[in-house]
């Protein structure tokens, strides 16, 4: 189904919250369904990460398990879809959103201060220069 | 940097394949290798073992690791886990050798952090002018501590420099690196400075080592400086091109990291002549000063070369932080340690807990090593590396013996097998098995160097004890906790093809004593 809504997933369910209930409002909104992304990469530095990414694959699996909750308990008309990608969380969004034709991505930004944004780059600031659709950024919470 | 592509699979899950290029395996091979931090803490050690043929150590040290690197490389296809040697040799030699293994690296690295630590906080110090305080053990210990610390942190909220910055500060230290070497040997011939000798062919000979003791104790420093480097070469899944882009940058790296050790040396050597470095405590700033001099150029070039040594210890630190807690993780997760140490902490994905056990175990492994050291006529904190490299042998050698016997009924079926699975592990696994019993024989007496500690020499003490006190844990460990301790080896018609495309083995633990008995 062309015209998705995609959904950048941070993982920490709090934090996420206002993103993926504003993803929620626009999916019934537009009447489109709403495919929620969560991207992992561990850092290759250390050499063999295996055990390290097959955890950090099932954590991503329950961050989406919950998040698509959290969606359908907000909008349980919402049809909700799940990617889990091994790459690096905007690599992982913009994958998902190209392959899938998407209508634009909603994600969250803020949650650990501009500083850290600047320093070590911004899913949300990178997914604004680099996306070919639309992107909705919803500021998170303060921590 | 390398574009990314994904294959997305039914099911909702997308698979990373080939997103590192060609220049980004190289910089994760030589930086995880970290060429000035490993200079600047063995090159003096190296010198006092073998005197004048320490260029000629410098490369032959490299033959056994990159045998075990061909190892590494075959075993990372059967299964390519975080727990490297501690999975390959459970599944090659049954859980309790695996085990051995698994504990052969976490101490390995922990036995390198007090180095590590010590030689940032001195060269910390040191940028900033502050040479009285870099003297000072004192200092360099609390300074060494925070910089430990902030490093686990930095491994915990998942930092990972940009490939472009990864590239610069290589570029840097291998330039700076270069400079000095060529700067060095120039001088020499031009003004034939106060010490100096000409070099000589002769250097490079390992035949001309005296004797199979020095040549031992100069291999077990000098296999150190090349650890880490197999890195390159079992990253290769995340390769773009991965049948051939792992073996030309393993190539690549060896060349880089091959030219550069033996010509710092031979250009340090030929400056200040063995005896200095041999005497020297940190030979890259001490000879530094007096190659590069204090004039404008000459004083930026030797803060450069700080800079150097310092962005390659802490890369180093990184590279041995990382491994640590993964090794960690792995046993944790498989059962063979306790199951708190694969706990993540769930914002950044990254071994938490594992990764501040061993930060801070490694503070009080350090402020341990130099409070021995300061009081008592025990240098145990300059031995550390001669340790390391006792540790180095025990696990490389292992997995090296591992790829044999996991493989053993490849190996007879083509020649390239024979060669690479079998020959090449072998020669790897001789060579510091050899180092390994030769230095337990010669470090057990007193006059190895660095003195005393409890009856034995120092390195073997901690070489030694620290591999043995493995023992009760284990058995404490398959008494408090049996399961990972029934996983039993790969049966050999479930083992990938070496050389084929079979893909990983199955996952460790689904092999038990019940799956085997029931087959």
């Amino acid at each position: 189904m062309p015209g998705e809504i995609i959904c950048g997933h941070g993982g920490v369910l709090a934090e996420s919250l206002p993103t993926l209930q504003a993803a929620a409002d626009l999916g019934i909104a537009l009447n489109a369904a709403v495919v929620l992304v969560f991207g992992y990469d561990p850092p290759l530095s250390g050499g063999q990460v295996g055990d390290l990414r097959r955890e950090s694959g099932q954590l991503g699996e329950q961050f989406l398990a919950e998040a698509k909750a959290a969606v359908l308990q907000h909008a349980p008309a919402c049809a909700v879809d799940t990617v889990l990608v091994e790459d690096r969380p905007t690599e992982s969004i913009l994958f998902v959103a190209e392959q899938r034709s998407a209508r634009m991505i909603v994600v969250g930004h803020g949650g650990s201060g501009p500083m850290r944004g600047a320093l070590l780059g911004s899913v949300a600031y990178n997914l604004v220069h680099r996306s070919p659709v639309p992107v909705l950024v919803v500021p998170m919470p303060e921590d | 940097m390398a574009q990314t592509s994904v294959d997305h699979e039914a099911g909702g899950k997308g698979l990373k394949t080939g997103s590192l290029g060609l220049v980004a395996v190289i910089v994760i091979g030589v930086a995880s290798t970290a060429p000035g931090y490993s200079l600047a803490a063995s090159l003096g050690g190296v010198s006092s073992a073998v005197g004048i043929q320490a260029p000629a150590i410098m490369w032959f040290a490299f033959i056994p690791m990159a045998c075990i690197a061909a190892a590494y490389f075959y075993l990372n296809k059967a299964d390519p886990d975080c727990g490297t040697t501690f999975t390959w040799v459970t599944r090659a030699m049954g859980p309790k050798t695996g085990w051995f293994g698994g504990w052969g690296i976490v101490l390995a690295d922990l036995v390198i952090m007090p180095n590590l630590a010590g030689i940032s906080g001195q060269y910390l110090y040191l940028l900033f002018g502050a040479d009285k305080l870099a003297a000072n053990p004192f200092a360099t210990t609390v300074l060494g501590c925070v910089f430990i610390l902030a490093m686990s942190w930095i491994c915990v909220i998942g930092i990972e420099l940009s490939a472009r910055s990864q590239v610069a500060l290589l570029g840097t230290e291998v330039t700076v690196l270069v400079a000095f070497a060529i700067v060095s040997i120039y001088k020499v011939y031009a003004n034939h400075p106060k010490g100096s000798i000409t070099p000589s062919l002769s250097w490079l000979n390992p035949l001309q080592i005296g004797s199979f003791s020095a040549l031992s104790a100069g291999l077990v420093l000098a296999v150190f400086i090349y650890w880490g480097w197999d890195t390159a070469v079992s990253v290769n899944e995340e390769c773009e091109d991965s049948a051939r882009t792992p073996g030309v940058a393993a190539v690549l790296s060896t060349i880089i990291l091959l030219l550069i050790y033996v010509i710092v040396t031979v250009g340090a050597q030929a400056f200040a002549g063995p005896k200095v470095l041999a005497d020297s405590t940190d030979v890259i700033n001490d000879v530094g000063k007096l190659v590069f001099g204090s004039s404008g150029l000459g004083h930026v070039m030797q803060k450069l070369l700080i800079i150097s040594v310092l962005t390659s210890a802490a890369a180093s630190c990184q590279t041995t932080i990382l491994p640590a807690a993964r090794s960690a993780l792995s046993m944790g997760v498989h059962g063979a340690a306790p199951k708190k140490l694969a706990e993540m902490n769930t914002r950044r994905l990254t071994p938490e807990f594992a990764t501040w056990l061993f930060g801070a175990i490694s503070c009080l492994w350090y402020v341990g090593l130099v409070s021995i050291s300061y009081w008592t006529k025990t240098d145990a904190y300059s031995s550390s590396i001669a340790a390391v490299g006792i540790m180095i042998a025990f696990y490389y050698g292992l997995t090296g013996y591992a790829c044999i016997a996991y493989y053993w009924r490849f190996i007879f079926k083509s020649a390239k097998n024979f060669l690479l699975v079998g020959v090449l592990p072998l020669i790897g696994s001789g060579i510091l098995t050899f180092v390994l019993v030769k230095t337990l024989i010669d470090s057990f007496k007193e006059d190895y160097g660095y003195g005393k500690l409890l009856g034995a020499g120092t390195v073997f003490t901690i070489g030694v004890g620290l591999l043995v006190l493995g023992l009760p844990l284990m058995l404490l460990w398959m008494w408090r906790s049996p399961t990972f301790f029934s996983y039993r080896r790969d049966p050999v018609d479930m083992r990938p093809d070496p050389d084929g495309n079979g893909g990983p083995a199955p996952m460790l633990g689904t092999i038990t004593k019940e799956s085997v008995n029931a087959r």
